[in-house]
């Protein structure tokens, strides 16, 4: 298998410097959505950006149903990755689930990631009234979010994209996100939506060795405040910073300050 | 008696001691896995005889490989369990199985760099046993790792191969049992989904089955698995509650003594709704019985 095609890999920014910088998009979009983010690295850092496979340009043909079973088989792809293209001193910005897959990927194979940056990220998105976590949403909610998807795709995506951007007064930043929920072959779509909602990954906080930094995102769908503090308070060597957005994708609706938050921590 | 006697003594009771320690431990695991096999549920047998296996050997870690499909191997039944469901590339792991011809494979050392095509498993461990297990459809590993460096004497070997013979047998039954689960699910949501009422008689004498309409139309407690006096006295009754039952009853001789055994089109007028009836022979070299179906 390719890697280089499988994950439609682009490497820019300067070939020449120490350290990388690797960008993995969330459910839903693809490496596109880093566009804003991107120049302000490019001077001083190699960057690597892929789709994951089931999304954006990936090879479709490598989508298997029992790698991308759960995240797990994602968080191999990104070692793939980085082992393929021999990368060294590599900081790893995961927006959404790709946050959870970088942590896992650095768990697997220690010392393959230096730094870890989670932005809009969740360890388990289904409150658990066991031990008083919020997730965000309820067993009714999910269940309710799946029928949605499995009866009408298209609709779902439309409806979700204007939930999860926010930013009303940018329509055009939900509809994009909508055009690119609905490029997804609606089955699979299904089935990674499945592993990420119903995905718990809390046990594995503890697990990490490398400095972390929790972007919070604000009146978020996805991802409730308190997540960000569950993850600032379970990952050992982790700090926390808000940006002043509302919605799940602050590097599309405030790259500037996730830019400001980014060169904060490197 | 010489003093070297005593020595040759102790010498003669550790060779024997080693020996029927290791024949003693692969003893207990077949004598476990056989009482286990009887006595408990089957969906924890691999994850039990797995973990069995990790303390006869004194194992750090175990856990089996299963090589699902081109692009996965996928971690399961692990001890410690935060392995559990890793994902791991298969092709790497294909061509060493290849290569030592799918035999147990000893690492005294555990090879270095990309060698080690288990690295994720086995980060940080001296020793490592590989077992491949053939089955089909998917190939499973078990794999065994070890802090410490390990001798792997003969008696060991001969340990590990006992108990590979009794694993493939436990990894063969879990399979079966996993397949066999699927298929009753599949089909039990798909016959349930049916909206006639679809009732089973075996003539086997001792079990029937019916589907969720099937149950509402006779009045059972719930669908599925049913004696077939059950069934036959609810259908009585649903019968006799006929507006045409005696009309019923004539065809029900003729369907029994006709040589084709089967009807369908038939008529029961019940009180506020009309029933479309099928009766059906289900013959296979398995199973024989009759299918009613009311529509």
């Amino acid at each position: 298998m390719d890697i280089i095609q499988r994950n439609n890999i682009h490497v820019v920014g300067n070939q020449d410097a120490l350290q990388t910088l690797v960008f993995s998009h969330g459910f839903g979009i693809d490496q596109t959505s880093f566009s804003k983010i991107i120049p302000a690295f490019e001077k001083d850092y190699q960057v690597v950006l892929f789709d994951n496979v089931g999304g954006g340009k990936a090879d479709m043909k490598a989508f298997s149903p029992k790698r991308y079973e759960s995240i797990n088989g994602y968080a191999t792809d990104v070692a793939d990755i980085i082992q393929a293209l021999d990368l060294k001193n590599v900081t790893f910005i995961g927006h959404s689930v790709s946050g959870i897959i970088g942590m896992l990927t650095s768990i697997h194979y220690p010392g393959m990631i230096e730094r870890l940056i989670l932005l809009g990220s969740s360890p388990r998105y289904l409150n658990d009234s066991r031990d008083g976590y919020t997730g965000g949403f309820d067993n009714y909610a999910l269940t309710s979010l799946f029928e949605a998807m499995e009866g009408n795709y298209h609709a779902w995506a439309s409806g979700f994209s204007k939930l999860a951007m926010r930013n009303e007064d940018r329509p055009e930043l939900a509809a994009a996100f909508a055009s690119s929920l609905q490029a997804i072959r609606p089955d699979v779509a299904i089935q990674v939506a499945r592993s990420i909602f119903y995905m718990d990954h809390r046990k594995d906080l503890a697990k990490v060795t490398i400095p972390t930094l929790v972007i919070q995102t604000a009146n978020d769908i996805a991802v409730p405040a308190q997540v960000s503090e569950y993850l600032e308070a379970n990952i050992p060597d982790c700090r926390r910073t808000k940006v002043q957005t509302e919605g799940h994708f602050p590097h599309i609706s405030a790259p500037q300050e996730v830019i400001a938050a980014i060169q904060s921590f490197l | 008696m010489p003093p070297y006697s005593h020595s040759c003594d102790y010498l003669i009771f550790s060779i024997v001691y080693t020996v029927s320690t290791w024949d003693r431990k692969a003893l207990n695991f077949i004598n476990q896995t056989s009482r286990w096999d009887k006595d408990k549920h089957i969906s924890s047998f691999l994850a039990f005889s797995i973990s069995l296996v990790k303390n006869l050997t004194e194992a750090n870690v175990a856990l089996q490989l299963e090589l699902e499909d081109e692009a996965t191997a996928k971690v399961k039944c692990a001890s410690p369990v935060h392995l559990n469901d890793i994902v791991m590339n298969p092709e790497p792991i294909r061509k060493l199985l290849y290569a030592q011809g799918f035999k147990t494979i000893y690492w005294r050392e555990i090879p270095p760099g990309k060698e080690n095509v288990f690295k994720e498993v086995l980060p940080a461990f001296s020793s490592a046993v590989i077992i491949p297990i053939n089955t089909t459809p998917n190939n499973s590993l078990l794999i065994l790792g070890w802090s410490e460096p390990q001798a792997f004497d003969p008696e060991f070997l001969e340990c590990i191969e006992t108990m590979r013979l009794r694993l493939k047998e436990i990894l063969l039954q879990s399979q079966q049992h996993l397949y066999f689960q699927r298929i009753a699910i599949r089909f039990s949501a798909i016959l349930h989904t049916i909206p006639h009422a679809l009732v089973f008689i075996n003539n086997d004498g001792f079990s029937g089955w019916v589907n969720q309409e099937g149950a509402t139309l006779l009045e059972l407690s719930g669908p599925g698995e049913q004696l077939p006096a059950i069934l036959s006295e609810a259908m009585t009754q649903l019968r006799n509650k006929a507006l045409n039952a005696a009309d019923i009853y004539k065809e029900a001789v003729l369907l029994f003594s006709s040589p084709e055994n089967s009807i369908s089109n038939w008529i029961w007028q019940m009180e506020h709704k009309t029933l479309q009836v099928s009766c059906l022979p289900v013959t296979s070299p398995q199973i024989s019985g009759r299918l009613w179906i009311f529509e």
